[in-house]
């Protein structure tokens, strides 16, 4: 029990991201909230260019180079179209930052939570952390 | 909640936070200011709230942000929010950022870039030559504007970054 106490305030090294692109932006999601990582073999899903608002969607990729990923949540699970390439990163600790005071203050990204930096910046994005974005969930009955 | 509810939070929580610069000491009454251009008029920041001038680097996009926030950068792989000073002021929005320099400005706990056209000079003025803002100044101009003061025949007007941060921040209000 006491190493158990002790493990869950420890600090951890990294963590694993499954980053992808949408309007040739970088993002990333932690793996762990990703079920699967699927063939986008449904419109059905939305992007997540449209779940973000991203303001134009003209840079869509082909459906060919796109993939679906099954989320998990509490409320239900989601499945999103994301653009390729899609890669699983372990992020040490140093690689990980919190959105910059005044990003945080102004940005109006849906989920974005915090910067990785991979040559350029990949937006991490935690829809978990933010309650007020919980309408897309559920709708996914697969 | 614990680590495994959120290793995310944990990681980010553990970061070291933001810190003012250092102020400079300032003897004989002098303030030293960095004198820089957008068009044709001059502005000025304090020395002591600028701790870095950086070569214009390519700025990355964030969506969801307001005009005048242009994007991050990577300083020695810290990453810092870049505004463009230009927009931020309400003058005509510059040219795409293929020139310029970007200020590491630091106010309140918070650091940011500020992408300026060009850096000027950097001066050290008597405080008792920094003047009044005259009261002409546009409004918006007006607000973050603590004095002026002429450099080679050329009216400069220092500029408050606490209060350009503190306006930036309320906007999202």
């Amino acid at each position: 029990m006491e190493n158990q106490k002790t493990q869950s305030t420890t600090t951890p090294l990294g963590i694993d991201l499954l980053s992808f692109h949408a309007n040739r932006l970088g993002f990333a999601l932690e793996r762990r909230r990703v079920i699967a990582l699927e063939p986008a073999d449904s419109t059905r899903a939305p992007h997540i260019a449209e779940l973000l608002r991203l303001s134009s969607t003209t840079d869509e990729r082909p459906a060919q180079h796109q993939r679906q990923l099954l989320l998990a949540h509490p409320a239900g699970a989601l499945r999103v179209r994301v653009d390729e390439p899609i890669s699983l990163d372990r992020v040490q600790a140093g690689d990980l930052h919190p959105l910059p005071p005044l990003l945080a203050a102004r940005s109006r990204l849906p989920w974005l939570r915090a910067l990785a930096w991979k040559n350029t910046p990949v937006m991490v994005l935690d829809p978990w952390h933010d309650a007020g974005w919980t309408d897309h969930w559920g709708r996914d009955g697969r | 909640m614990t680590q495994d509810d959120d290793p995310l939070g944990v990681l980010l929580a553990a970061r070291p936070g933001e810190d003012d610069p250092a102020p400079e000491s300032e003897s004989q009454d002098l303030v030293k200011l960095v004198v820089f251009a957008l068009g044709e008029q001059r502005f000025a920041l304090p020395g002591a709230r600028i701790a870095e001038i950086l070569p214009l680097v390519p700025i990355h996009p964030v969506p969801g942000c307001p005009p005048a926030l242009e994007g991050v950068i990577s300083v020695r792989g810290e990453i810092t929010s870049v505004l463009c000073l230009a927009t931020l002021l309400g003058r005509p929005t510059p040219a795409p950022a293929t020139r310029g320099a970007i200020l590491l400005a630091g106010a309140r706990e918070i650091t940011s870039g500020l992408r300026v056209e060009r850096v000027v000079d950097v001066v050290d003025i008597a405080g008792h030559d920094i003047l009044e803002p005259p009261p002409t100044l546009p409004s918006m101009l007006a607000r973050v504007t603590t004095g002026v003061f002429t450099a080679k025949g050329r009216t400069v007007a220092v500029l408050d970054l606490e209060r350009l941060f503190i306006d930036f921040m309320k906007e999202s209000a």
